[in-house]
Order: C-alpha cells, then sequence, then structure tokens
C-alpha cells in the first residue's frame, strides 16, 4: 500500500511541477459587420508574474470600458474575453485556441512572456487571430520569430539597452555585474546590456541567471558580494524583484553598488515590499504617470477615479496595446483580423506617449523611453519616482535586422 | 563559509515544513496537499499580525492559528473519513488547498507583501569573519530548537511513544489501549502549527505571495519522499541536505539546479524506494 502511495506521490510532485494541457488545433470565422470586437486577454494570473497579469488585464477592461461608454469602435461594441493561462506556452496555448474557436475572439493580447508568444507565434495564421505582444520584450519576438501576425507594442531588449547605453555615461558604475532571469528575456539583456557596457568603455564582472520563481537569493548573493564591481544590472521580475532586494539589504549587499538600474524590475506595485531599500536604484520604463499630454492625463486621472491609484506603466502598455487595436479596427473600418492586420502595420496614432508608429519591418511600435529613479514620494510605501532622463523613439527605431517576416 | 549557511537556513525551511508533513502521514497514512497552502496561510496571517503587534507576537499567533486549524481538520475532515482510502483523502486535502489559495488572494490580494522583523535581527553579524544576516541565523536557530524538541517529544514522552507506535501498528496499538483519535487530534495540530512556524519564518526571508505554496509543496513532497515516508527524522535530515545540495547547485551548477531535486528523488527511488529512512515501507 505504501509503495503504492510513494509512487502516486513522486507522481504527484513531477505533476504539480510540471502540468499543462493542449488541445486541438482549427480556425475561426470572420465576425460579421455589426458583431462586436471580442479581445481575448490571456495573462498569466498564477505565480510570481501573477500581479502583472492582473494589472494587464485591469488595464484592458478599463479600455473597453472607456472606448464602450464612448460608443465603441467604429460602431462596434468591445467585449474583453479573459482567459486562464498558467503561464506555461502549452497553457497559454490551449487558452488562445479556446478564445479564437469558443468566444470568437480573434484579437488577442496581454501575454507575458516569450515562450508563450512563440509558442502562440507558429499558430496564428491557422487560427486567423492578430497577437498584440503588450508585456513580453524579447529580441526575438519581433526579430527572427517574427510574424506578420503578431504586433508589439512593449519596448524590445535592444530598444531598451540603446536607452540605457545613452544614459550608461552617466552613471557612477563602471564595472557591473548582472543578476538576470534564466530564460530568453533574461540572457537577451545581459548580452545586449555587456555589448552596451562596452561600446562606453564599461566592464562587466560576473553574470549571474536565477530561475524565474527563485525564493532564496542567498546563493547568488554570496556570489555578487565577492565580485568588484560598483554596479548592478537587475533582471528580475515580481516576487522575484522583490525577494532579492530584500534579502539583499538584509546581507547589506545593495550599499557597495554605486549604481543598480533594473530592467523591468521595480514598479509600484513592488515598491511596498521593496520599501525603503529601493531608494536611488534606477529602473527603466516606456511610459510615466507625469507625461504631460491630453490623452495621458485623461488616462491617468480616469484610473484614479476608477480605481483610486495611479497607473503604472504595465497598466499603460496594455491600454496602449488596446488602442492599438482600436485605431486600427477605426482604420480598416472593419474587425476583421486580415484588414486590421493590414492597418497595423504602419498604423500612425496619437497616444497617451505622444504620437507612436508601428514599423512595418518588424511589426514594433516606436516610442520614447525614460530612465527614472526611485525617490521619495506619494506614490506608494512613501517612495516615488523620478524621470532623470528621456530618451526620444528616434533615438533606437532601427528595426530589428533578424526580422524576416513570415506568416500571412 | 556563507554559502553553507545560506543551505542551512534554506534547509532548516523545508526540514520545519517537511517534517509536519511527515508527522500527518506517519499516523494517518495520508499525504496532506493541502501543507502547502496551510505554511502560505501562516505566512499572510504572521503578515497582518506583525502589522500590528510586531514579528515576535506573529511567531507565536501564526503557529497557534495553523495549529487551532489542525484540530479543525482533524475533526470535520480527517477522522470522518478515516475509513476511506488515503488516495481519496489525499485528493480531497489537494481541494482543501485550492480553497486555501481562493481565500489567501481573497482577503490579502495578489500582491507580494513584506513582513519586516525587528531591528535586532535585521541587521548582520560577524561569522569568520564575514558579515552574515542575523535573521538567517535565527531561522537556523529556531530549526535546531524544533528538531530538539520533535526529537525529544518523540523519543522521551509517553505521547512520542504512542506516536511511534501507532505510526508502526496502528490497529495493534489501538487494541492496547492507544486513543488514535486523540493522538492524531494532537499530531495534526502539532503538524500544522510546525507549518505556521515555518510560514511566518518565510515571510522576511522569502516574501509572502501567492503561490508560494506551490514551490513548498513539491520540496516538501520530494523531502518526505526521499526521507522514507512518515519518517519524522528522515524527513528532518533530508530537509536540510536538499537546501544545501540546491544552494551548492546555484553556485556550482546554475543550468541545472533547478533538476537536482528532481534527480535525487528519482536516484532514491530506484535504489532504495523506501526512502533513506523509510524501513517500515511493507
Amino acid at each position: 500500500m505504501r509503495r503504492t502511495v510513494i509512487g502516486a506521490t513522486a507522481l504527484a510532485a513531477v505533476v504539480l511541477a510540471a502540468c499543462g494541457s493542449t488541445t486541438g488545433s482549427g480556425s475561426g470565422s470572420a465576425a460579421a459587420s455589426n458583431a462586436p470586437l471580442r479581445i481575448a486577454a490571456i495573462p498569466v494570473q498564477t505565480g510570481p508574474l501573477a500581479v502583472y497579469g492582473k494589472s494587464a488585464l485591469q488595464a484592458d477592461q478599463f479600455a473597453a470600458n472607456q472606448v464602450n461608454a464612448s460608443g465603441g469602435v467604429d460602431g462596434h461594441k468591445v467585449v474583453l474575453v479573459s482567459e486562464q493561462t498558467t503561464g506555461t506556452p502549452a497553457s497559454t496555448l490551449s487558452a488562445a485556441r479556446r478564445a479564437v474557436e469558443q468566444s470568437n475572439a480573434h484579437f488577442i493580447t496581454s501575454i507575458m512572456t516569450d515562450p508563450e508568444q512563440l509558442a502562440l507565434y507558429p499558430q496564428l495564421s491557422a487560427l486567423n487571430a492578430l497577437d498584440i505582444n503588450t508585456l513580453s520584450t524579447a529580441d526575438q519576438d519581433n526579430g527572427s520569430s517574427c510574424t506578420s501576425r503578431a504586433f508589439r507594442v512593449v519596448p524590445g531588449n535592444s530598444m531598451v539597452m540603446d536607452s540605457v547605453a545613452q544614459v550608461l555615461k552617466t552613471l557612477p558604475a563602471k564595472t557591473w555585474d548582472i543578476l538576470a532571469e534564466n530564460y530568453d528575456v533574461g540572457h537577451n539583456n545581459a548580452q545586449v546590456f555587456t555589448a552596451a557596457a562596452q561600446k562606453v568603455g564599461d566592464t562587466v564582472a560576473q553574470q549571474l541567471f536565477s530561475p524565474l520563481g527563485t525564493s532564496d537569493f542567498g546563493s547568488y548573493i554570496s556570489q555578487l558580494k565577492g565580485s568588484n564591481a560598483d554596479g548592478l544590472l537587475l533582471v528580475e521580475y515580481g516576487t522575484d524583484a522583490s525577494s532579492f532586494i530584500t534579502q539583499a539589504t538584509q546581507f547589506g549587499l545593495l550599499g557597495k553598488y554605486k549604481s543598480i538600474l533594473g530592467i523591468d524590475t521595480l514598479n509600484d506595485p513592488l515598491l511596498p515590499a521593496v520599501g525603503s531599500a529601493a531608494l536611488g536604484i534606477y529602473e527603466t520604463v516606456d511610459w510615466a504617470a507625469s507625461l504631460n499630454n491630453p490623452l495621458n492625463n485623461a488616462f491617468v486621472n480616469g484610473w484614479k477615479k476608477q480605481y483610486g491609484s495611479v497607473p503604472y506603466y504595465v497598466n499603460a502598455d496594455n491600454y496602449l496595446g488596446m488602442q492599438a487595436i482600436f485605431h486600427a479596427v477605426e482604420k480598416a473600418k472593419s474587425i476583421n483580423p486580415v484588414a486590421v492586420q493590414k492597418a497595423l502595420r504602419n498604423l500612425s496614432f496619437n497616444s497617451i506617449v505622444g504620437q507612436v508608429t508601428f514599423n512595418p519591418q518588424d511589426n514594433q511600435l516606436e516610442r520614447p523611453q525614460y530612465i527614472v529613479q526611485v525617490v521619495k514620494g506619494n506614490i506608494a510605501a512613501g517612495l516615488g519616482w523620478k524621470i532623470v532622463d528621456t530618451v526620444p523613439a528616434s533615438a533606437s527605431i532601427a528595426a530589428n535586422a533578424a526580422c524576416h517576416m513570415s506568416g500571412s | 563559509m556563507s554559502q553553507f549557511l545560506n543551505g542551512l537556513a534554506l534547509g532548516s525551511l523545508f526540514m520545519i515544513v517537511s517534517s509536519g508533513l511527515a508527522l500527518i502521514f506517519g499516523l494517518r497514512g495520508i499525504l496532506n496537499f493541502a501543507h502547502g497552502a496551510l505554511y502560505m496561510l501562516g505566512a499572510y496571517i504572521a503578515y497582518s499580525v506583525s502589522i500590528h503587534l510586531g514579528f515576535w507576537a506573529a511567531l507565536v499567533v501564526a503557529p497557534a492559528c495553523l495549529a487551532t486549524a489542525g484540530v479543525v481538520m482533524e475533526l470535520l475532515v480527517l477522522r470522518p473519513l478515516g475509513r476511506r482510502s488515503p488516495i481519496e483523502v489525499a485528493l480531497l486535502t489537494f481541494g482543501l488547498a485550492l480553497i486555501i489559495e481562493w481565500f489567501v488572494v481573497r482577503v490579502w490580494g495578489t500582491e507580494t507583501l513584506a513582513v519586516h522583523t525587528p531591528a535586532s535581527i535585521s541587521g548582520t553579524v560577524d561569522v569568520l569573519g564575514q558579515p552574515y544576516p542575523t535573521f538567517r541565523l535565527v531561522v537556523i536557530g529556531i530549526a535546531v530548537v524544533v528538531a530538539l524538541g520533535l526529537v525529544g517529544w518523540l523519543r522521551y514522552t509517553r505521547t512520542g511513544l504512542y506516536i511511534r507506535a501507532a505510526s508502526q501498528q496502528s490497529m495493534v496499538s489501538s487494541m492496547s489501549g492507544v486513543n488514535i483519535n486523540r493522538l492524531s487530534l494532537v499530531v495534526v495540530a502539532a503538524a500544522l502549527g510546525l507549518a505556521g512556524l515555518a510560514g511566518a519564518l518565510a515571510g522576511p526571508y522569502l516574501s509572502v505571495q501567492p503561490g508560494m505554496d506551490t514551490s513548498v509543496m513539491i520540496t516538501a513532497l520530494i523531502v518526505v519522499i526521499v526521507g522514507g515516508l512518515g519518517s519524522v527524522g528522515g524527513a528532518m535530515v533530508t530537509g536540510l541536505a536538499l537546501g544545501i545540495v540546491e544552494v551548492v547547485g546555484n553556485v556550482w551548477a546554475p543550468n541545472v539546479s533547478p533538476l537536482l531535486p528532481y534527480t535525487v528523488l528519482i536516484l532514491v527511488l530506484l535504489l532504495r524506494p523506501a526512502g533513506l529512512a523509510g524501513t517500515r515501507v511493507e
């Protein structure tokens, strides 16, 4: 009996560690001319990235409610279809198929990681769907794996690093440690940052990669303590970021660095968890609540009114992704995915970050970026952000040369 | 040295969580799949208590709350279903875990929360000339106390004698006058209290967030299987060893380190299916 239980338990441990499922494939049909515009949001809602998934979904719903309140998009009411995923490619692919085949939602957004995106790309044509990437930043997404049916709103790693390179020479640190997530985005960021550092005469002392979901950073922190670097690049997301900063503070690590630079590491929801340990940390962002233009002011004020808090960049990126779909539908005068795809390819529109344009060579939205620093303020936990540098879109608009557009 | 202490600290946490799981299995023959979720609940309770009453109070209140939950679980779930097959009851505890996860998200939300420790244990102390976080040493110290307490309880008290006897031959113990139900009440309360203690210690150490239950549950399952299902001593030693293996793996073989616990599990199942200390497996 106990042997059976041991076997069952071992199986349960493995299954718990790697669950996911797939379903059959198929393609959906084009919607009728008066049909609602159905958009599928498939963000991760469990694990260390759950907080961003919730933020993404919140922004998608906010955008849908806002446009519906003003009569919809080109006469189409917007319906948000929320699908659950655990964040594994199989789970996300399964959710995407459900959204298209069962809910007739041919516009997919808010998928979180690049393994999920890359699993979806080859299926987009068969599903007759478009993917609006608002969260995944790996260069591969709109580089070697690019497809004509996927459009990215959030800046890619190389774009971010281009902006980092603009400010690296102004930061006091000259020798850098890198601690990044141990998957494509982390390695990609480390590689691009190393090249950017070399350009300005800085060096990289060591690179460490931690698995997504690492809870104890003790072993990494001990290695960082042994390095002679005076700067730290952090590419840790969600709970991983807050765990690292909290534990690094307990070890007294952060004080040894003259500059700590985060890539999508710190944001408003994490500030209460890390507290004053975050003071002085630099972060790259593609949006700030303080950007002063009519659309952004309306977005921030509307958000405050509805949720009682200031939105942050994950909210803004997903809101912007929804706006891109709305503008493309208006331009195409159709909700047919193929017509909208055509409209998106060189779509230019006025947005919460000013005038933005999709580059038709790699389907990447060209937009400005900002280097911010954590200072005392009133966003959360007595902390806030100060914009220390602005990098205009023109500084990093070269299309990803690795992109040879596939798909139809 | 600091890497060894890192392994010891992580292993200490694994040890406290896993020994609770092993205790319940030893007596009831049930794998409590809700153990990770209960550990998470302990962490969230500790978070709330620490805001109002401070960390030391949280370290007492969270295990006490979980021990009370253990009494409820024994009376409402385990005892009424005592005649069901262990697999059926294990599935029920899996459902219980889902309910607890839902409850935690509803009450505390999805955002990561921080548990702050008193200033006296927030800094670093010199260990062989190297500064090391005081809190991690506190975790190791508490784990030593728990280990000694558990060993003393099981080896040198009458209740411990009954637990050991019932773990080996429940029916014979019952026929000899041991009240298995009363014993189970104590064991389940103690096991969940340990989960609560581990959760309270994990707050300042690993951050409090929904999802913290899954990884610890997987680790605890591996620990109790490798240690020998039902063997508290085996779970203690394996928990410590697994913590050290994980840390050493992160340093020397970072790309394969996430696979190391599973590799150990497979090797033990192949070479010693009863587990390292599992001589009682039939």
